[in-house]
């Protein structure tokens, strides 16, 4: 999917200024753990003259560790700069799931190890040079502050603060996506009975129903059957429970038979979705869009009308891309108009952008012309 | 002769209704087949030449007005133009415009005692011009029946509403207020490589073509190849050009009545004829009204 940059990219702002707050959190807790920790191993040592106290213990937290929040920030912001410049997918991907999206969480977290580590071998000995100058050793032992033990601390406080890091950036951005999964679902909804509501299609669906009530009955009991399913489905499919392939069929279905009764033997309806695809999960209302495009604009405008096929199957992987289900809506009906897709009149943006926030970048919807005439609506998912 | 009324609705299921309705009715109307497309109407309108015609607005292939007016264009000219009646579940232009230009339309689902109310004033309208079926020919050039010539007008009107609604469609902004529209005074149109400059008056006549207008000079005839041929709509130059000046006389052609020679009625249609030149433009019986003698 193309993405277009509004603004110019500033790496900086994207990558830095916007995790800076958190780093400062690191540093702060990283400081106290540190400084908490050491202070505990010298009060709970017991020993008479090994306590520096609690004051200079900080400041070597601070001379020890201090830097190494910033400093891994200042270097992860050097690695991934070049990436997310070059990369439109990166960038996505990050504004999406975090900073932790630019390597496997592994990466980072050998990476913060490594940079804790590093800096806590060259600051060890700042340190002792520190307490050296200074005549800060106090009554405790040179062997107290051993390499080892500063290591330990380094080691445990980076990773202790990257996996806390890691949970809540993920929680957050868990949250934010199923916030705006809501947001475009209600706006979906809205769009979709914006358009049943469409004054056009309801007093004509009523005007039918209206002429075979004298005349069929029976057939209009069908209709309004139909036509009061197609309203609950695109109500209630927000509601609780997994929302699947066979629920959009449904509502699918119900619109078609309502089109049918309308346009008559104009509409000719051929679905091919094998049983066992019904249960997969399936973001709702993805389908019934293109399909109402294919009638309505494909279909209808034709004198003679036409066919409208929805085919879906489970494609294995292969060479060019990995197992995905594959949905297409074709007609033979008009075909496209000529010059660029008017995308925002056909509700497509709508349904590229909830495809997005469903699934990322594996999930696509690809509108082409068919030979020699009609249209294809594709949607792949991965399964 | 019983009168007859042809339907033209996509809809199967509400053709067949109305037609049922019509017949409870107006046992003595006699319903034709229903036309089921815009390009089915006119054609079979022509064949049978109905009476009445019942008019879907939104239909496959061309819309209600269009299809009203292609009938009323190639309408013979000794027989009265049908009786019409459009039919729409919902348009909020059209009927607006229908409201405005007393124009005859029923609302579906169609209410029984609305289509009876239209029955009766059909029935009215069909009684009154019954006497005198060939009006045609007297009365000088122009011989449209008052009644006649007020639906056309009508018919008119609703193309043009239908114009202005698409074209705030299209740009999608609130319609300008009514500002005095700058005139063209001279045409600037490539030919060739080079950018041609054509004073208005020069022009006898716009003719759309397809995606062009073609502006027909005196001397763009005598130059085979020099076609002037402009990218704006006709009807977007028809709001730059003079209302005095230039006339529309078909939904294609705008003349320069300055290069209007005469008007003569060939096979009981009006033909303008150029000044200079050999042949003759037709005009369109929406278009006919203005020329009368004086």
């Amino acid at each position: 999917m193309a993405t277009v940059d509004h603004a110019p990219l500033d790496p900086w702002s994207a990558l830095v200024k916007a995790n800076a707050p958190r780093m400062a959190w690191h540093l702060a807790i990283y400081l106290l753990w540190s400084t908490l920790f050491l202070w505990g191993l010298e009060t709970a040592s017991g020993l008479p003259g090994m306590q520096v106290g609690l004051l200079a213990t900080l400041l070597a937290c601070i001379i020890m560790a201090g830097p190494c929040v910033p400093l891994s920030l200042l270097g992860w912001y050097l690695l991934v700069k070049p990436r997310w410049l070059r990369d439109p997918s990166l960038r996505e991907r990050m504004e999406r799931e975090g900073m932790y999206a630019a390597y496997a969480w592994w990466q980072h977290m050998l990476y913060s190890e490594a940079v804790a580590l590093g800096f806590t071998l060259v600051s060890h000995h700042i340190w002792l040079w520190v307490l050296d100058t200074f005549g800060l050793w106090g009554t405790a032992s040179p062997n107290f502050y051993g390499l080892s033990n500063s290591l330990t601390v380094s080691a445990f406080g980076a990773a202790v603060l990257f996996l806390g890091d890691l949970t809540r950036v993920r929680q957050l951005h868990a949250a934010r996506r199923a916030e705006t999964m809501q947001r475009q679902l209600a706006e979906a909804q809205l769009q979709r009975l914006q358009a049943q509501l469409e004054p056009h299609m309801l007093f004509n669906t009523l005007a039918n129903l209206h002429a075979l009530i004298e005349t069929q009955p029976a057939r209009a009991q069908a209709m309004l059957a139909h036509l009061i399913d197609y309203l609950r489905a695109t109500l209630g499919a927000t509601r609780g429970g997994t929302y699947t392939l066979g629920d959009e069929l449904r509502l699918v279905g119900d619109y078609l038979a309502l089109m049918q009764i309308r346009m008559g033997e104009r509409l000719q309806v051929h679905i091919d979705v094998p049983a066992e695809l019904h249960p997969l999960p399936w973001p709702p209302m993805l389908l019934q869009p293109l399909v109402e495009n294919a009638v309505l604009h494909g279909l209808d405008p034709l004198p003679s009308g036409g066919r409208l096929q929805l085919v879906a199957q489970r494609v294995a992987a292969s060479a060019h891309a990995p197992a995905h289900l594959q949905v297409d809506v074709l007609d033979d009906g008009v075909g496209l108009p000529d010059g660029p897709l008017p995308t925002d009149s056909f509700g497509l943006s709508c349904v590229r952008e909830r495809l997005a926030t469903s699934h990322g970048n594996a999930g696509h919807v690809a509108i082409t012309a068919r030979t020699p005439q009609g249209t294809q609506a594709r949607i792949t998912l991965p399964v | 002769m019983r009168p007859t009324a042809l339907i033209a609705e996509d809809e199967p299921i509400l053709a067949e209704a109305l037609s049922l309705q019509l017949q409870q009715l107006w046992p003595d109307l006699q319903v034709l087949t229903p036309a089921m497309d815009g390009d089915e109407v006119v054609e079979r309108a022509l064949k049978e030449q109905p009476d009445i015609l019942f008019m879907d607005i939104r239909m496959p292939g061309r819309n209600g007005l269009d299809a009203a007016e292609a009938i009323t264009d190639a309408w013979p000219v000794d027989a009265p133009l049908p009786l019409l009646v459009f039919v729409t579940a919902y348009d909020e232009h059209a009927m607006a415009a229908f409201e405005r230009h007393a124009v005859d339309y029923v609302l579906k689902p169609v209410q029984t005692e609305r289509l009876a109310a239209t029955c009766q004033r059909l029935q009215r309208m069909i009684a009154q011009r019954a006497p005198s079926p060939n009006a045609a020919g007297q009365g000088g050039l122009v011989a449209a029946r008052e009644p006649e010539q007020a639906s056309l007008d009508a018919l008119r009107a609703l193309l043009e509403a239908e114009q202005d609604a698409d074209t705030d469609a299209d740009t999608d902004s609130p319609p300008a207020p009514a500002a005095e529209p700058t005139r063209l005074r001279v045409l600037q149109v490539a030919v060739g490589s080079a950018l041609k400059f054509v004073p208005i008056e020069s022009v006898h006549y716009f003719e759309a073509a397809d995606k062009y207008v073609r502006a027909v000079t005196a001397e763009g005839r005598q130059v085979p190849g020099a076609e002037l041929l402009l990218r704006t709509p006709l009807r977007e130059l028809i709001g730059s050009l003079d209302p005095e000046q230039f006339w529309q006389i078909h939904r294609g052609i705008v003349v320069n009545i300055a290069a209007i020679d005469k008007v003569t009625r060939i096979n009981g249609r009006l033909r303008v004829h150029i000044r200079g030149q050999d042949d003759t433009l037709e005009v369109s019986r929406m278009f006919s009204q203005r020329f009368r003698a004086m």
